[in-house]
């Protein structure tokens, strides 16, 4: 009994350590039997652990990793890109135990640590390899499309007498004075910025400084601002289509649209950080996340949308432009310290 | 040489290392590369409406807390005798509601549109046509206001404590010559308690200007930034900007070493404050009717009524400012209590008050033995150990957290995203508090117990178990409930030097605040209170009364 212990612990052994460096090394997809064994590896290391930046997912995703994986526990940590990207930095650089796998808007950082990604090596590579989805050689992943929309609270406007918002424009009603309006800070995403960048390109910068003498509220990120709207503190909040889902679910008075003047679609990219302190957990949940099933998991509620064609359920996404990338110019920076002075 | 190196010099060097390394790390970063800090500092858009802030922050809360500490003080020492017992815990339980959770029990009730208070003072005729208001959280005025409820508390023990010492017979005499209540208290009653006055108001400013938690959860939606929270903006950079925030930070450092400066002089001889007293308990048996009614106002605003908000929020299916009493249930409690992420906060919290209650108890232990002679050492140790100790209670936490984090975050000892870091960080914190309790059941004690047992042959060891430790246990019960409510409650420090993985109660429930989930910081929140009562009844058990003013 002991002797077959034994012969258990250096078969996970000889596993942990092919596999560690062929996750590092390679970007083909790996055999049958090998992913078999990263998968074998994975459950003894028993959870995996996402960062995750996107509001109203991280339930659903849970649910069906569990129902994928039973013996990995998926733990997510989730919070506004801004200050994710820089608790993932600190976290690099002391080799610390935390993310095995980031989700998160901020293509710049993703560019920028590119060598401390692992490429990945899952059956599901094959479904992105040399499509406009993988970058940087395959070391990450465009997972999920969703456009900014206006979240509006039914009750609120009704006794504002104010109508349903059809575009952006409709923030500057002057009836949503004293901080009806509300808007994550510019810093919770670059994304974000990008938008309100758009949104001024379009409407010009006199938009925002209308905007700022209503006195909106910043709020961290765009989950407290899409609860301010259903709790009716907001009558309109600056939000994506995932973040009111639940809350329409339980039954709170809101509702949301998505502007077309201009449409601001983003992209959510996927990782395997090289400094995971279970790399084969986090192969794992990154392939879970890339594949089909794990993609018709979290795009399959209808509000967000997958890179991947045909996934039931999915937003229907149409972007008419390039995808936000959180890469900032020059000018939408110069343009952030301006938000900054008109909003505040 | 090495013979006159006793342990009490020894003890010295890890309190040093604890102490004072820190903070003289931030402050030679401080100065780096030419002042680079300063410069950053000088750089940063409206710095000069963030140092009007803070300053105005403290002075503002200052004031409130004095005048709601002392008044509340007042009212007790002359509330009916009858009622004087229980009446003076009433101004302490709102202590009992950590900072973190006041705060957002406050939000609840006081968002202008939603807010639950607000809905009912739209109720009133004259405010019957305003849409949201008439009150609004997120302004300086109201981060003021419950910065200085929170701070009235600390006011009120020690005045309380000046007025039990003080007696009443002189306002007494007072009365008995035709004088008013009005000019007993401004002649006879305010002059004596100037000391403690003076002494808290420096406190309270000290704490004032360290505020963490009401400008970061208030003051985000609007732009209000004081020091601490730029600092805290500072960790969340990348690269996490060091030198700004130890620049940031030294104002504060300053500011503390300027007050307990003032404070000194202000006071100065404290034999000036004494008063022949003997009978004080029976000389003002009658007091006044009036009394209990601004205790129980004051306990109504500073904690029932945000616990009440909390609850309501907790029990709800989302946030929502109409109260639907057929839709409140428990699901939230269940899915936080079985959210991994919970859990852990709560394992990460018990495992860092734990293993810190163990280093600082001790340490204090020795600090208090140290001080009061029961363990030999020279003055100029005592008064070593003396300044060390007190040191923390100068600064800002947010000050040592972020100290902590530039010590220990990176190379050599890479602590960054380890429970160590926050241990040390609370080790830290605690030291003056881990000290006090025991340090007055040791003066009351006294030194010839020890004394006699050396004259009699018994070691050092044999001493400390079987005499020192014996007898200062009620000091060292009370010391580690202390320790214990203070770290539960504690969030400055901890926000400072938490990882995503590493997160204690009060930083999840901020982590929940930022993600928006409202009825999740409620249930968080009101778990945090639950435990702290918990711990503040098992002290109460243990030291009586008197602990919870310990």
């Amino acid at each position: 009994m002991r002797r077959c212990g034994i012969v258990v612990v250096l078969a996970t052994a000889c596993v942990l350590l092919l596999a560690g460096p062929m996750a590092q090394g390679s970007s083909a997809p790996a055999g049958a039997a090998e992913w078999a064994k990263i998968e074998q590896a994975a459950e003894q290391q028993e959870r995996v652990v996402l960062y995750l930046s996107i509001a109203g997912v991280e339930a659903r995703m849970k649910a069906e990793f569990r129902k994928a994986y039973p013996k990995l526990q998926l733990d997510v940590i989730r919070q506004p890109t801004g200050e994710l990207i820089s608790r993932l930095d600190a976290e690099r650089q002391a080799s610390a135990s935390g993310a095995d796998v980031v989700f998160h808007t901020d293509r710049g950082w993703f560019d920028q640590v590119a060598n401390h990604l692992v490429p990945a090596t899952g059956p599901a590579l094959s479904l992105y390899k040399g499509t406009k989805s993988a970058f940087a050689e395959n070391r990450y992943f465009t997972s999920m499309l969703v456009p900014f929309s206006l979240a509006y609270n039914t009750q609120v406007l009704a006794s504002l007498g104010v109508g349903v918002p059809t575009g952006w424009q409709d923030m500057l009603n002057p009836k949503f004075a004293n901080g009806l309006v509300g808007l994550p800070e510019r810093g919770s995403a670059p994304v974000t910025l990008q938008c309100y960048y758009a949104i001024a390109q379009t409407h010009g910068m006199g938009f925002f400084e209308r905007l700022g003498k209503l006195k909106p509220r910043l709020y961290p990120s765009i989950g407290p601002t899409v609860q301010s709207v259903a709790a009716g503190a907001n009558a309109v909040g600056f939000v994506q289509t995932a973040a009111p889902a639940d809350l329409i679910k339980a039954g709170a008075p809101i509702k949301q649209m998505v502007p077309t003047n201009p449409s601001c679609y983003y992209g959510y990219f996927v990782a395997q950080v090289a400094w995971s302190k279970r790399p084969q957990a986090a192969q794992v949940l990154l392939n879970w996340v890339m594949s089909r099933a794990g993609q018709e998991a979290i795009h399959g509620w209808g509000y967000t949308a997958s890179p991947l064609e045909n996934i039931p359920g999915g937003l229907d996404v149409k972007p008419d432009k390039p995808l936000l990338d959180g890469i900032l110019t020059p000018a939408q920076q110069e343009f952030g310290r301006q938000f900054d002075k008109m909003t505040r | 040489m090495f013979s006159r190196l006793r342990s009490s010099h020894l003890f010295i060097i890890p309190l040093t290392v604890i102490v004072l390394w820190p903070l003289v790390m931030l402050a030679s970063r401080a100065f780096a590369d030419g002042g680079a800090g300063f410069r950053d500092m000088l750089a940063l858009p409206n710095i000069g409406q963030t140092v009007a802030h803070t300053i105005g922050l403290a002075m503002g809360s200052v004031i409130i807390a004095v005048l709601i500490g002392s008044g509340l003080a007042w009212c007790v020492s002359n509330s009916p005798q009858r009622t004087r017992s229980w009446i003076g815990l009433l101004p302490l339980l709102p202590l009992i509601v950590p900072a973190v959770a006041g705060v957002t029990g406050w939000i609840f009730l006081l968002e202008p549109r939603t807010g639950y208070l607000n809905q009912l003072l739209r109720q009133l005729p004259w405010w019957n046509h305003l849409l949201q208001g008439p009150l609004d959280i997120y302004t300086m005025p109201w981060i003021i206001i419950l910065t200085g409820f929170t701070l009235s508390g600390f006011v009120y023990l020690y005045v309380r404590s000046s007025m039990q010492t003080l007696g009443t017979e002189l306002e007494a005499a007072a009365r008995v010559h035709g004088a008013s209540p009005l000019r007993t208290f401004f002649t006879v009653t305010l002059p004596l308690m100037r000391a403690a006055i003076v002494y808290s108001a420096g406190v309270a400013f000290l704490l004032g200007i360290g505020q963490f938690t009401a400008p970061l959860l208030l003051g985000r939606t609007r732009g209000i930034n004081v020091l601490t929270t730029e600092m805290y903006y500072a960790t969340i950079a990348f690269p996490v900007k060091y030198g700004l925030g130890a620049a940031l930070g030294a104002p504060l450092i300053i500011a503390g070493i300027v007050v307990v400066v003032l404070q000194f002089l202000a006071i100065g001889e404290q034999s000036r404050y004494v008063v022949v007293t003997g009978q004080s308990r029976h000389a003002e048996a009658r007091g006044y009717w009036f009394c209990p009614l601004p205790i129980a106002a004051f306990f109504l605003l500073a904690g029932v009524l945000p616990l009440s908000a909390l609850v309501l929020v907790a029990l709800s299916p989302y946030w929502s400012g109409t109260i639907r009493w057929s839709t409140l249930g428990f699901e939230n409690f269940a899915k936080v209590l079985s959210e991994p992420n919970a859990l852990r906060a709560l394992r990460t919290s018990a495992i860092a008050i734990g293993v810190a209650l163990l280093i600082v108890v001790p340490l204090g232990f020795f600090a208090a033995a140290l001080m009061t002679g029961a363990f030999r050492a020279g003055p100029l140790v005592r008064r070593l150990v003396d300044f060390l100790i007190t040191l923390p209670l100068g600064m800002p936490a947010a000050i040592f957290g972020f100290a902590v984090l530039y010590t220990y975050a990176g190379p050599p000892l890479v602590l960054y995203g380890t429970i160590t870091i926050i241990i040390i960080a609370y080790v830290t914190l605690m030291i003056p508090h881990a000290v006090r309790p025991q340090l007055t059941t040791m003066m009351s004690i006294g030194k010839e117990y020890a004394e006699a047992s050396r004259v009699h042959g018994g070691g050092w060891w044999r001493t400390l178990g079987v005499i020192q430790i014996p007898l200062a246990r009620n000091g060292v019960a009370v010391a580690s409930a202390l320790v214990i409510v203070m770290l539960f409650h504690e969030f400055a420090a901890s926000m400072m030097v938490r990882a995503a993985h590493t997160q204690v109660m009060g930083t999840l429930l901020y982590e929940y605040y930022t993600g928006g989930l409202y009825p999740d910081v409620a249930v968080v929140a009101l778990l945090m209170v639950v435990v702290t009562a918990a711990c503040v009844f098992a002290a109460l058990l243990v030291g009586g009364t008197k602990a919870l003013e310990s």
